[in-house]
């Protein structure tokens, strides 16, 4: 190993294997060959036939003489913040995945803050009621140069090795201050001027993190479904099979009553008064009531018990075709109403008032909490989720009968 | 004779400047505008402290803005007369009198906002008599909040955005949500 030629923190030297450990272990980084062929590569990058990312390697030099602009991309955004692409330009909200040209200007109100990972090197946490400018962020040959400019407020930088060399310098009205690789914050204000602090690097890696889960790829199988609102297709059949665990520290009274409370349903607020008055003097064709003896509540609540299996599946059937379950708390819920209702099934003879009006009762605020986890045209939804129910009940009265 | 003839042009002319300098050195500076009277809804939050941020000194009326929106997140009011009542209310100015909407805001009446917000209980004076702008200054002084000063001293709109952030950064370590 001793003569081995390699390039560390972007220096060509000739070292031990000792040295190369070390070196190595100092910048964090792995060890890169002096030899290079200019081509650039992605940490996720996986080779032919390979499984699985390879190990992130650093970022390589462009051949001498070669400038290339570099740009930021937001990836965060709390509160207010707002970017323009220069100084006569005009402000525009941030939001994730803008990306800033060099020359850009970023401002952020009260408990507000923006994240944007600033060329092939830089995590920058723009804090609250600051004023930053960015203007120069580029590559030249083996130099990553940046200079971020903190007019106001306060600024986390985080600049990491990456196999170049960093040349990163944060302006302020009254100080310039040099980043080789490592991180600070820095405040200026009116009162005190410029003050350096220690980074915020457990919430720029929680950031970063969050930043990278949303940008997964999911690959599908088989009957796996992945939507917008629902994109792990792993979470969708977990809640179609076993339903949501109840996570949390609530007792089962709390929890009935947390159940009890989400199911309250105002009628007024989703103008369903109608939609109820339907449902309520509903009159399933061809049903003849026999001789008084069981009153027409009774006969559909045993409609539905008796053909309970066939009935629920067919009614999540089609609200998963005509709505769509989209979220875990849906399939929650509606796990829930099935539960409620044949425990009211195995308890029907000894149910004293009109069991349908139960069942409906149940159904109108699963409908409604349903809707709201749809998130959506809420009175919309209820309203389909219900008459879907109603039409269900139409066809097994039909062929039941 | 000629000294004392000197002498007696001399006298009044030294009275006349020490009357001028007592009159004027009471007086608080006042500006023609302030940042609010502009950008005062919660939608122009940011232009307004990059407005701020020129003013050589920062208004009553701004002061009670900003101190407002770090309180309760907005500020619902529409003109300086409302902000002076809902200021009152939280006993941030004392007695009767309506300071100006355009002139200097004194820091002991944003330090007792700042009290206010912290929730800032002092030392003996200000458990006994009360929140007031001596104490108050001397107490963000003391917490590092505010650098030396006075509290009938003025900011500039720079050094309030300072000490607004400042404030903010206060809340946000004491509800354990600060940085690291």
């Amino acid at each position: 190993m001793k003569g081995m030629q390699t390039r560390c923190a972007g220096q060509s030297v000739v070292v031990s294997a000792a040295s190369l450990i070390l070196c190595a272990v100092a910048n964090g980084q792995g060890l890169l060959p002096a030899k290079t062929d200019h081509k650039e590569t992605t940490p996720a990058e996986a080779a032919p036939g390979q499984l699985g990312p390879r190990v992130p390697r650093p970022v390589l030099a462009l051949p001498d003489g070669q400038t290339k602009r570099l740009q930021a991309l937001v990836i965060d955004v709390q509160g207010r913040a707002q970017w323009r692409p220069s100084n006569k330009a005009p402000w525009k909200n941030a939001k994730v995945n803008d990306l800033l040209d060099p020359g850009a200007g970023i401002r952020t109100g009260l408990r507000s803050s923006i994240t944007m990972r600033v060329g092939k090197n830089a995590t920058i946490l723009v804090g609250r009621s600051t004023r930053l400018d960015l203007p120069q962020i580029l590559q030249e040959g083996a130099v990553l140069r940046t200079r971020a400019a903190v007019r106001r407020g306060r600024a986390d930088f985080k600049v990491d090795l990456v196999g170049l060399t960093n040349d990163f310098a944060v302006l302020t009205p009254t100080t310039t201050l040099a980043v080789r690789g490592t991180g600070f914050a820095v405040k200026w204000g009116g009162l005190e001027g410029v003050q350096i602090e220690a980074l915020a690097s457990n919430v720029i890696h929680a950031i970063e993190v969050r930043y990278l889960l949303t940008r997964l790829r999911y690959y599908l199988s088989g009957q796996a479904v992945s939507r917008e609102s629902q994109p792990d297709p792993v979470e969708a059949a977990l809640g179609k099979t076993v339903s949501r665990p109840i996570a949390g520290a609530l007792s089962e009274t709390e929890l009935l009553a947390e159940l009890q409370s989400q199911r309250a349903v105002d009628y007024s607020r989703i103008g369903l008064e109608s939609t109820v008055a339907l449902v309520a003097s509903f009159e399933p064709p061809q049903m003849d009531e026999p001789d008084g003896m069981l009153p027409q509540g009774f006969l559909l609540a045993m409609l539905i018990c008796d053909n309970f299996n066939e009935f629920f599946v067919a009614y999540q059937n089609v609200l998963d075709s005509e709505l769509g379950f989209n979220s875990l708390f849906q399939v929650f819920q509606f796990s829930q109403l099935v539960d409620e209702i044949q425990a009211f099934c195995e308890q029907l003879e000894q149910f004293d008032g009109d069991p349908f009006q139960f069942i409906l009762n149940q159904v109108t605020a699963f409908c409604d909490t349903y809707a709201q986890g749809a998130g959506h045209d809420t009175s919309h939804e209820v309203e389909l989720c219900i008459s879907l129910f109603h039409d269900l009940l139409d066809g097994f009265a039909d062929d039941g009968l | 004779m000629r000294g004392l003839a000197m002498r007696s042009s001399v006298v009044p002319l030294v009275i006349l400047l020490l009357a001028s300098a007592g009159m004027t050195g009471c007086a608080r500076t006042v500006l023609d505008s302030s940042a609010v009277d502009e950008w005062s809804g919660d939608e122009a939050e940011l232009e307004y402290w990059e407005h701020l941020e020129s003013q050589r000194v920062v208004t009553n009326h701004d002061a009670l803005h900003g101190l407002l929106m770090l309180a309760d997140g907005a500020d619902p009011h529409e003109t300086y007369e409302q902000r002076l009542a809902d200021a009152r209310e939280r006993a941030w100015m004392a007695g009767e009198a309506a300071p100006g909407a355009n002139e200097s805001a004194a820091i002991g009446m944003m330090a007792v906002a700042a009290c206010d917000i912290l929730s800032v209980k002092g030392g003996l004076t200000m458990r006994l008599f009360g929140p007031s702008p001596r104490y108050c200054t001397r107490e963000l002084i003391f917490m590092d909040i505010l650098p030396q000063r006075t509290e009938h001293q003025s900011l500039s709109g720079l050094e309030f955005i300072d000490l607004v952030g400042r404030i903010e950064d206060r809340l946000a370590e004491e509800s354990g949500s600060g940085k690291e």
